[in-house]
């Protein structure tokens, strides 16, 4: 799986403006709505759903780095985006150091027999761990500045630019 | 101290939900037990984890029903062998605290108490490990 498959590109963000972690999430949780990804409707009960599982543990998971995320019903096919915070927000992360870089993922929830479907979220994680491992990679999407440098370089990982 | 021994087991994921992000903090808060001088690497395929390190434990991408090589080399091996095989034998807990259809959804007690003392007995030694090596403020 790479970005291409599960990043929506009108949902990226150069710039967050949150300031919190309750912030943030919403924040990119409408730039779904806004790209069409999920619908206006779901918008509260995903927000509510990332939040909840973000109160089982945070999904900050060191190295300035977020993948919040959720399953819900109503997406019927991984969807997710990527924001970039200059200033970094305080997201109860691991190594207790504020988050610069954000990848929300919405999946559908697992059904029987559907296998390669209940697996998208695993394959999305092991493509973007895989990349955030990269220091060169971390280091320039945190200094991206636009939309267009970000989806720059989700593109280049995507074409093995990045990444081990 | 016990002698540095090398071991090696292959292990089932046997949940699931394969290593998603909460399984993988529990690998990590496994590892994390013991000294850096036990070396506790996951291999699948041509891919190699540090378990101290999520990011690298996620990028594994080990679904269910996967196998996975679990090495560990030096003073606390045995011990730290008889800890992740037991996690991974107990399917890393999901079957008993997963309620609903959703495996990152956990009751909120038990889980809670995982994510605390994860967070405070990691915390230190996650700065540790990335302090020297890492380019974030």
């Amino acid at each position: 799986m790479k970005f291409a498959d599960f990043i929506l590109k009108d949902a990226v963000s150069a710039e967050l403006q949150a300031n919190n972690k309750p912030g943030v999430i919403r924040e990119m949780i409408q730039a779904l709505v806004n790209a069409g990804g999920i619908k206006k409707e779901d918008c509260e009960g995903i927000v509510n759903a990332i939040i909840k599982r973000e109160e089982l543990g945070s999904t900050g998971i060191g190295r300035g780095i977020a993948v919040p995320h959720t399953k819900h019903p109503n997406v019927e096919k991984i969807v997710g985006c990527v924001a970039v915070s200059s200033e970094g927000v305080d997201f109860e992360s691991l190594d207790c150091e504020k988050v610069f870089l954000y990848f929300l993922l919405i999946s559908p929830p697992d059904l029987p027999g559907e296998h390669l479907r209940a697996q998208e979220h695993l394959r999305a994680l092991e493509h973007i761990t895989r990349q955030l491992k990269d220091d060169t990679f971390c280091r320039f999407l945190k200094q991206a500045k636009t939309k267009e440098d970000i989806l720059m370089l989700l593109d280049e990982a995507d074409n093995n630019l990045f990444g081990k | 101290m016990d002698a540095v021994e090398k071991l090696t087991k292959e292990l089932l994921v046997a949940n699931r939900a394969g290593i998603h992000l909460r399984v993988a903090s529990l690998i990590m808060q496994t590892a994390l037990q013991f000294g850096n001088d036990t070396e506790i690497t996951l291999r699948k395929g041509t891919y190699a984890a540090d378990c101290r390190s999520i990011l690298d434990i996620l990028s594994l991408g080990a679904s269910p029903n996967e196998t996975v090589i679990l090495e560990i080399n030096g003073a606390d091996s045995q011990k730290a062998m008889d800890a992740l095989c037991e996690l991974f034998a107990a399917k890393f807990y999901e079957d008993e605290i997963c309620k609903g259809e959703h495996s990152e959804e956990q009751p909120q007690e038990l889980t809670q108490e995982l994510t605390q003392e994860l967070t405070q007995e990691l915390t230190q030694e996650l700065i540790l490990e990335h302090s020297e090596s890492e380019d974030f403020p």
